[in-house]
């Protein structure tokens, strides 16, 4: 088994604790962290894939990031909603 | 093309200006909805006169550019988008400190129409990544004006419109992976010319569509986020918000699946139409809230959207397209009054 393999099975283990965090909940917190490992997982797999070319395929790099910044921009604003969740309560 | 950027950069300033002077947000946000409105109609008359225009941002060469295509259907949406605002925002301007309408819902919803026109323009699976997250945090963010009330249905929409993000970007990834290309034509060239195997990268990118677009069987979040929402910000909600994703999907399926899996999408496709109908059907006539009911006709509705898609598909008649888009134009105005009218019903019984 290749290196590549080997991080994309790595990958689709974390995509999978991830899924089975964010259903099987029921806190909040917990939900929002298991997010997170989906995150992680999909940019896993796409810095797997740009290291399969040499030199790494950039544009997958760009790629991570972007998407590293809409992922805290979106914990950020999940947490906001938690803290309110918690200073209301219903 | 100007006048498309322009229509998509005035609502983004527009939101910035507003966050900056509160006191007139209301106006500003009003007067640049009519601004993009005609705009917009400039666009569309630019496309019947001169055809389509497509735009490489920052001049990059293709394949590291992001590419904006104006052609007769982004036209047409980008004007739906603008008219629907305008539209609610005239409404809201007359209504909202006797609805009690928070000062936010100004700038969120101009940000909201920045998202969704660059949504309908741009062909790249990327850039639909990033607007498809900027639309779902704004649209949360407008259901939050509600207050208390709100928390607990906006929150289980941000969670799922998260998920669905990231199934879509697995898929993305997965897509280039395959073949290198993010910009759709491109990739719809690569596809055709050397097909491999990325049935599992697709259905990643339909399943996140299908839960952002709420449809059946993936609607459970549609009707409380609604139904929990200022009446003028469900009225965006369901007539525009969901639509992106639709579209997302037609782009997709009809350009980048091969024959063999296009058939098998547009069983799929059918069979869940046909149950959102019923089951979205059925939902609304048991409810006795109103707007739940027009929720869940959303939900309804929507299948009708699905069982377009399934049958261009199958049939490949280019009648079947306009019909969807049609059906999406109007489905948009019906809520928007449907929407609008059940607001003004319980502002004036106080309920």
């Amino acid at each position: 088994m290749s290196l590549v393999h080997w991080y994309l099975l790595i990958a689709a283990a974390l995509w999978g604790i991830g899924c089975y965090g964010l259903i099987r909940g029921p806190e909040l917190l917990r939900r929002i962290i298991a997010l997170n490992l989906m995150g992680a997982a999909v940019f896993l797999v796409m810095v797997t894939l740009s290291a399969r070319t040499e030199p790494a395929d950039g544009v997958l790099h760009a790629l991570v990031l972007t998407g590293l910044v809409v992922a805290v921009s979106a914990t950020a604003f999940a947490l906001a909603l938690v803290a309110r969740t918690l200073s209301e309560p219903t | 093309m100007s006048f498309a950027l322009a229509a998509v950069l005035v609502p983004l300033f527009a939101a910035v200006l507003a966050l900056c002077w509160r006191r007139q947000a209301a106006w500003l946000v009003w007067l640049s909805t009519l601004f993009s409105l005609l705009l917009a109609v400039a666009a569309l008359w630019q496309v019947v006169t001169a055809g389509p225009a497509t735009m490489q941002l920052g001049g990059w060469q293709t394949g590291l550019a992001i590419r904006w295509q104006l052609n007769e259907l982004s036209a047409l949406l980008l004007l739906m988008t603008a008219l629907i605002h305008s539209l609610v925002a005239s409404y809201s301007l007359s209504q909202w400190r006797d609805a009690g309408l928070s000062a936010d819902f100004w700038p969120l919803s101009a940000l909201l129409q920045a998202a969704l026109s660059s949504l309908f323009l741009s062909v790249d699976l990327f850039n639909w990544y990033v607007t498809l997250e900027l639309l779902g945090l704004a649209a949360v963010a407008l259901v939050l004006l509600s207050g208390k009330k709100a928390l607990q249905a906006a929150m289980r929409y941000l969670l799922l419109s998260l998920a669905a993000s990231l199934c879509y970007l697995l898929g993305v990834a997965l897509l280039y992976g395959h073949y290198g290309w993010l910009d759709v034509p491109q990739l719809a060239v690569a596809i055709s010319e050397q097909p491999v195997d990325h049935r599992l990268a697709l259905w990643l990118i339909t399943a996140g569509l299908m839960l952002k677009a709420a449809l059946w069987p993936l609607h459970i979040w549609l009707p409380d986020a609604h139904a929990a929402a200022p009446a003028p910000v469900s009225a965006l909600l369901s007539a525009l918000v969901v639509k992106g994703p639709l579209f997302m999907l037609y782009m997709i399926w009809s350009q980048l699946a091969g024959p063999e899996l296009a058939v098998t999408g547009s069983w799929l496709f059918l069979l869940t139409g046909s149950m959102a109908l019923l089951a979205g059907g059925w939902s609304a006539l048991r409810t006795p809230y109103a707007k739940v009911m027009v929720a869940y006709s959303t939900v309804a509705q929507l299948g009708y959207g699905l069982l377009a898609l399934g049958l261009i598909l199958q049939l490949h008649d280019p009648a079947l397209t306009q019909a969807l888009f049609l059906f999406v134009l109007a489905h948009a105005l019906a809520k928007t009054s449907t929407f609008l009218a059940v607001g003004g019903n319980a502002a004036a019984v106080g309920w």
